[in-house]
């Protein structure tokens, strides 16, 4: 099977100015190139400054990258724009690290997942999509949620939200930056085993960003491990975890506890 | 068949929660302005005087205009206030004189805070570079004195005023009182565009018109309306400071041109306290009431104190 994404020594630089002498670059990532297949999970590991929210960013086009190729499909989408930008969005979603802060205050929990319904143009029934949505992540009933603001909810519950509202687009891609990290580690499981889900039943590929190694032993089948922008090992979880090749990883992994002690 | 008439009912439940959703957002925005004891006491202070000015519009003991009587006449039971240096009776003036005083105030702060949030969120919400030049522009605009640019626009429609009315005033107002609003509602887009709900719009595939009209809006309103109420009270001050540099249509029947009359006639030297008094208390009340309003905003600018205290409320009744 053809990979749904993949990228080909992508690069990110970011310039600060530095007083008046000028400015240093920051090199967030440095040939990363990594793949994601139709299906899978896939993983993506480092401490944090490792360039890991940057990469998600860049899959987004919320960054743009300095060099290196983006592939969606074998189709090369690193420089379009407009609306073939618009048109590929649709395809690739991105959870954020923080549902406090990923959700308008000011709107209703039902307008959350109604926007994107209503901007694709979905042609059946609204109403009854969104309790389908909403049934879908657990929200259930939905009636009970609806009319609800963000701050009525809680923070896993929020988490559920927006992923009702990116599935509401019917993406091929998920990227999950950190998504259970703010929430209470009682809250967590649910969530990921809402991303297995998702993955099982719509096939969606999912690149699950974190830098805790007990959630990645849970969900994923491949994982990246990322240090200082570059990809220093990669291969199936288990073997990673078992016998991990680099001694970044190998520091990582004896930080972590117990990479396979459940949560 | 029965599975349809579930369905119905499921819809009809769906509609008229929404509907009552909606009204009852606008019922909360007033009401929680209205449930802070300051806020109330401010509006009905601004109804008052509205009251007041609608009175004006349709009668006044006497011709305003008119110098009827013997001029400096302290109150008496004729003249309610007293008379003007003129002979003109001044509770006439003060009645005939509310309408435009609001329509001005009420129509700077509209039109300044119309352009401020057009300006200000176009800036925040647009490429780096337009969004320094706007910056310029808008410091441009606060540091010039607004006294100088008052004489500027005012001398400058001195010759052409006559047929104009209240125009040329409110422009110069609006011109002066536009830069401030803006500067605050750029600063606040700015730093709203960059969290993750607005992202998380851009992502779904909202337009850009979409996102300030439902989500940037929403989020200032409290500081659109605060806004208004400052940049009204900005229009009220500053017409009587034009009427006072005289630049303004001198002959026009409103509170400020009563000062400027008072002040010209040196009522202050000449004791006669009941001319320049009431103009002067007039506009003191209506910015107080202004300022009053303002209270009840912070509690309007967070949902979430608002349920709280909702809750709380509840509670005790
Ligand atoms: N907008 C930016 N401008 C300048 N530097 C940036 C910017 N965003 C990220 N960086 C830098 O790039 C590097 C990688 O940051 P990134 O946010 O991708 O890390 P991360 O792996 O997501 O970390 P965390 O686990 O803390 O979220 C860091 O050194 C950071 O300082
Ligand atoms: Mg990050």
């Amino acid at each position: 099977m053809n990979e749904l994404i993949r990228t080909e020594n992508l690069t990110k630089e970011f310039e600060t100015r530095k007083g008046f002498t000028g400015i240093t670059k920051i090199k967030a990532l440095d040939n990363v190139n990594i793949s994601l297949y139709p299906n899978e999970i896939v993983g993506i590991v480092g401490a944090s400054g490792s360039g890991k929210s940057t990469l998600a960013k860049i899959l987004v086009f919320l960054y743009k990258s300095t060099s290196g190729k983006i592939y969606f499909k074998d189709e090369d989408i690193t420089k379009i724009h407009g609306k073939s930008l618009k048109k590929y969005r649709k395809e690739i979603q991105m959870v954020f690290q923080d549902p406090y802060a990923s959700l308008d205050p000011y709107h209703s929990i039902e307008w959350h997942i109604k926007r994107p319904l209503l901007i694709s143009h979905y042609s059946g029934n609204i109403d009854d999509r969104i309790d389908e949505l909403m049934n879908m992540v657990k929200l259930t009933p939905p009636e009970s949620y609806k009319n609800k603001f963000p701050h009525q909810v809680s923070g896993g519950q929020r988490q559920r939200v927006y992923i009702a509202r990116v599935l509401a687009l019917n993406p091929q891609i998920l990227i999950a930056d950190e998504p259970v990290s703010m929430l209470d580690v009682s809250l967590r499981i649910d969530v990921l085993d809402l991303l297995l889900k998702i993955k099982n039943e719509l096939g969606i590929g999912i690149i699950y960003i974190t830098h805790d190694l007990n959630t990645v032993s849970m969900v994923t089948d491949r994982i990246y491990v990322l240090h200082n922008g570059e990809v220093v090992e990669d291969g199936h979880t288990n073997t990673i975890l078992t016998s991990p090749q680099d001694g970044y990883t190998k520091a990582l992994i004896e930080a972590a506890s117990d990479p396979y002690k459940r949560i | 068949m029965e599975e349809k008439s579930n369905l119905n009912e499921k819809n009809i439940y769906n509609k008229s929660t929404k509907s009552k959703v909606r009204t009852s957002v606008i019922k909360s925005t007033l009401g929680t302005l209205l449930k802070n004891n300051k806020s109330k006491t401010g509006f009905i202070m601004l109804l008052s005087i509205i009251t007041f000015s609608i009175i004006g519009i349709f009668y006044s003991p006497y011709n305003p205009n008119a110098y009827l009587f013997k001029i400096a006449q302290p109150p008496n039971s004729v003249n309610l206030l007293g008379t003007t240096g003129y002979g003109q009776d001044v509770f006439s003036e003060l009645l005939r004189g509310a309408a435009p005083t609001l329509m001005i105030a009420f129509t700077v702060g509209l039109l300044g805070t119309l352009i401020a949030v057009l300006v200000g969120i176009f800036a925040g919400f647009t490429s780096k570079t337009t969004n320094a030049v706007i910056n310029i522009f808008i410091n441009i605009f606060l540091v010039i004195p607004g006294v100088l640019l008052i004489m500027l626009f005012g001398t400058y429609f001195m010759g052409i005023r006559q047929n104009l009315g209240y125009l040329p005033t409110i422009i110069i107002l609006v011109i002066t009182g536009w830069a401030f609003g803006a500067r605050t509602f750029r600063s606040i887009t700015l730093s709203i565009v960059k969290r993750d709900f607005v992202l998380s719009s851009i992502l779904i595939g909202e337009s850009k018109i979409s996102i300030i009209v439902r989500q940037i809006m929403r989020a200032i309103m409290p500081i659109i309306v605060s806004n208004f109420f400052f940049t009204s009270m900005y229009g009220a001050m500053g017409l009587t400071f034009i009427e006072y540099l005289g630049v303004g249509n001198i002959q026009q029947v409103n509170w400020g041109t009563m000062l400027y009359w008072a002040i010209n006639y040196e009522a202050y030297l000449t004791g006669t306290w009941w001319w320049i008094l009431p103009p002067s208390i007039m506009i003191s009340l209506l910015m107080f009431s202004l300022i009053l309003l303002n209270f009840g905003l912070d509690e309007m600018a967070n949902p979430s104190l608002r349920v709280f205290k909702k809750k709380k409320r509840d509670k005790n009744e």
